[in-house]
C-alpha cells in the first residue's frame, strides 16, 4: 500500500517536476576598475568593467541566456543588455553606485529573472593605498544560483555540465527513454 | 678537618662562600668610629680578620644615616615669598625645625606639633614653602621645572579624600563586607533570573527543534508538525508550532520563488530559526560566531557551507537558551541554600514546575502555584535590596 503509493509520487514528479531536488550555479559577480593615471580625465578618471562569471570562468549561458546591467541614469542609455557570454558590460566614469543586475535564463530553466545588486568599486579601500596604474581594484562576490523542482529534462541537458551543479537522478527513477 | 667543613656547609648553606684554604680567618675584638655619628664615640665588636689585616673604610652601617635637606630661609624670603594667612612665621619656623629634627616623619612630626594641625596641613605648608623658596631662588623657572617638588606639588584635598577612601575601606568589618558580596550577588541573580525567564521557553524551543533538525529541513513540514511527538496538547507548544512552521514556510516560499540566490535562502532561514527569539538573544548569536571567528555571511556560501552555518547558528541558539535554563536552575538550587526558610519547599517545587513546563505535564494548578511562590521570591529579594 504506501510502497504503491510512493512508486506513484515518484512517477507522477518524474513526469513533469522534480520535487525537492534543486540545480544551482555557482557564479561570481562585481567590477573590476582600472585607474587612468595621466589619461584620467574629471569625468573619466576611471575604466571599469562589471560582469557575471562562473565560479571558475565557466561559461553560463548553458543556463543564461541574457544579463541585464542597469547603470546610473547619467549614463548613456543606462540600460545596458549582454546577450551572449561573456556577460560582462566596461564603461568609463568617475563615480560609484550601484549597480543592478538582472539574468535572464532560458525558457526551459526558468520563466523568472533574478536580480542581483552590485555596488561599483573604484578607489581602493585603504585611503593610504594610493591609487595606481597598474593595480586594478577589484570586488566581487561568490553565490549560488538556485533552481527548485527543475523538469526533468533540464536535468538531463546540464547534468555533466561544468558550470551547473545538478543532482544524479536515482537510476531506477529514471524513465526508460533517459535510460535509453 | 674536611668532614667539620661539610657540617659547617650543611648548617648553614647560605653562608659566604668558603675562604681559600690558605686564608687564615680570625675573629678579633676591635674598637670602630662611626661616621654617622658627631661625637667620635668609640665601640668595640668582633671583627673578621682575614691573614691579620682587619678591614678597613667606614663603619657599614654608616651609610645608612641618611639625613633631609630642609630648605632654610631667611626672614626676607619669608615675607616675600612665604607668608600664608592661615600659617604664622613662628609656626612655620617650628614646623621646618621638627621637619629638620625628624627627617620629614610627618607623623611624629605631627605629634610633636604645639598647635593642633593636621598630617596633611603639615605637609601641605612643608611642601609648598619648599617649593616657593625653589622657584624663588631658581634664575628662571625653566631651570627647576624638572624638580619632583615643582613638577608635582602636594596636592591637600585628593591626600585627604585618598585617606579618607583608605579608611573606610580599611575599618570595613569583614561582616559587612560579606553583606554588601551577598546584597550584589543576589540583585546579580535577581536580574538574571528575569531574563532567564524570559528565555526558558525560547530554551524549550530550540532544544525540542534542535532534537529534531530534519523537521527544520524538511520542506513538507505541515505533515511532521502534525506528528504526535510534537502534539502535546498545551498552550507551550504554539511557539515550537510556530516555529517549525516558519522555516516550513520560508522553505515554501522560497520554493515558489523557482529561483533564488543561496545567500537569499540563508537569509530567509536564519530569521526563521531565530523568530521566536529576541532581539538580545539573536545579537547574542552574532556576537558567538565572532568570537568563534566566523562569518556572519559566510563568503562562500556553498549550499553546504549554508546548511552548516544555519545548524550553526541553531546550536549556538539552543546552547545559549540552555544556560540561562541552567542558570536559572542553579538559582533555584541556591535559594535552597539560602536562609530563608519560610517556604523551604519552594526550590524543589520550582524547579518540578520547570521540569513540567518542558514536558507540558498538564498540572496547572501546581504550576501557578509554583510560579506565585517564585515570583513572590523575587519580589522578597527586590525589597530587601
Amino acid at each position: 500500500m504506501v510502497r504503491s503509493s510512493d512508486d506513484n509520487d515518484a512517477n507522477k514528479s518524474l513526469a513533469k517536476k522534480l520535487k525537492d531536488a534543486e540545480i544551482s550555479l555557482p557564479i561570481v559577480y562585481g567590477n573590476i576598475a582600472f585607474w587612468l593615471g595621466k589619461k584620467a580625465s574629471e569625468y573619466q578618471s576611471h575604466r571599469w568593467t562589471v560582469y557575471v562569471r562562473g565560479a571558475t570562468n565557466e561559461d553560463l549561458s548553458v543556463m543564461v541566456k541574457r544579463v541585464v546591467f542597469q547603470l546610473h541614469s547619467s549614463f548613456n542609455n543606462p540600460m545596458r543588455v549582454v546577450e551572449s557570454p561573456p556577460f560582462e558590460l566596461s564603461e568609463s566614469g568617475w563615480g560609484e553606485f550601484e549597480i543592478a543586475i538582472t539574468l535572464h535564463f532560458h525558457s526551459d530553466v526558468s520563466d523568472k529573472p533574478l536580480h542581483l545588486y552590485h555596488h561599483l568599486k573604484l578607489y581602493p579601500e585603504d585611503d593610504s593605498g594610493s591609487m595606481s596604474v597598474k593595480k586594478p581594484v577589484v570586488v566581487e562576490s561568490y553565490d549560488e544560483v538556485v533552481f527548485t523542482e527543475p523538469s526533468e529534462s533540464l536535468l538531463v541537458r546540464v547534468q555533466n555540465h561544468p558550470a551547473v551543479v545538478a543532482p544524479r537522478l536515482p537510476a531506477g527513477s529514471l524513465p526508460p527513454r533517459i535510460l535509453g | 678537618m674536611p668532614s667539620s667543613v661539610d657540617v659547617n656547609t650543611l648548617l648553614h648553606p647560605k653562608k659566604r662562600p668558603q675562604p681559600t684554604n690558605n686564608d687564615k680567618i680570625t675573629w678579633e675584638w676591635l674598637s670602630f668610629t662611626n661616621s654617622a655619628r658627631k661625637d667620635n664615640l668609640e665601640l668595640y665588636h668582633w671583627v673578621r680578620v682575614v691573614n691579620g689585616t682587619p678591614p678597613t673604610g667606614d663603619y657599614s652601617f654608616a651609610k645608612y644615616n641618611k639625613s633631609v635637606d630642609v630648605i632654610k630661609y631667611t626672614d626676607e624670603e619669608y615675607e616675600k615669598h612665604l607668608t600664608d594667612s592661615t600659617w604664622t612665621k613662628e609656626e612655620t619656623d617650628q614646623l621646618f625645625d621638627l621637619c629638620e629634627r625628624f627627617d620629614l616623619r610627618f607623623v611624629v612630626i605631627a605629634d610633636r606639633f604645639p598647635t593642633p594641625r593636621t598630617v596633611e596641613e603639615l605637609k601641605n605648608r612643608y611642601y609648598s614653602v619648599s617649593r616657593a623658596i625653589l622657584i624663588a631662588r631658581a634664575p628662571s623657572p625653566a631651570d627647576v621645572s624638572g624638580h619632583p617638588l615643582v613638577k608635582e606639588p602636594y596636592n591637600i584635598s585628593h591626600e585627604i579624600d585618598r585617606k579618607r577612601a583608605l579608611s573606610l575601606v580599611l575599618s570595613q568589618t569583614k561582616h559587612q563586607e560579606r553583606k554588601d558580596a551577598e546584597v550584589l550577588s543576589e540583585a546579580k541573580k535577581i536580574m538574571e533570573s528575569r531574563m532567564a525567564a524570559k528565555a526558558a521557553q525560547d530554551a524549550e524551543l530550540a532544544a525540542t527543534l534542535n532534537a529534531s533538525p530534519e523537521r527544520m529541513e524538511k520542506t513538507s513540514a505541515p505533515v511532521d508538525i502534525a506528528s504526535p511527538s510534537n502534539m502535546q496538547g498545551t498552550s507551550g507548544v504554539a511557539p515550537l508550532t510556530s516555529m517549525a512552521e516558519n522555516a516550513a514556510a520560508a522553505a515554501a516560499s522560497l520554493r515558489m520563488l523557482k529561483v533564488y540566490l543561496r545567500t537569499y535562502a540563508l537569509d530567509q532561514m536564519v530569521q526563521a530559526a531565530s523568530s521566536s527569539a529576541g532581539l538580545r538573544t539573536i545579537k547574542r548569536v552574532e556576537q558567538f560566531l565572532q568570537e568563534l571567528k566566523v562569518n556572519l555571511k559566510p563568503k562562500v556560501p556553498t549550499k553546504a557551507v549554508c546548511a552548516e552555518h544555519l545548524e550553526l547558528r541553531k546550536e549556538i541558539l539552543t546552547l545559549l537558551n540552555l544556560q540561562k535554563l541552567l542558570q536559572n536552575k542553579e538559582e533555584g538550587s541556591s535559594y535552597r541554600e539560602s536562609s530563608y526558610t519560610e517556604t523551604p519547599d519552594a526550590p524543589k517545587l520550582l524547579q518540578r514546575g520547570m521540569d513540567q513546563d518542558r514536558t507540558f505535564v498538564p498540572d496547572s494548578v501546581s504550576y501557578g502555584g509554583n510560579y506565585f511562590l517564585w515570583i513572590s521570591y523575587i519580589f522578597f529579594f527586590w525589597v530587601l535590596i
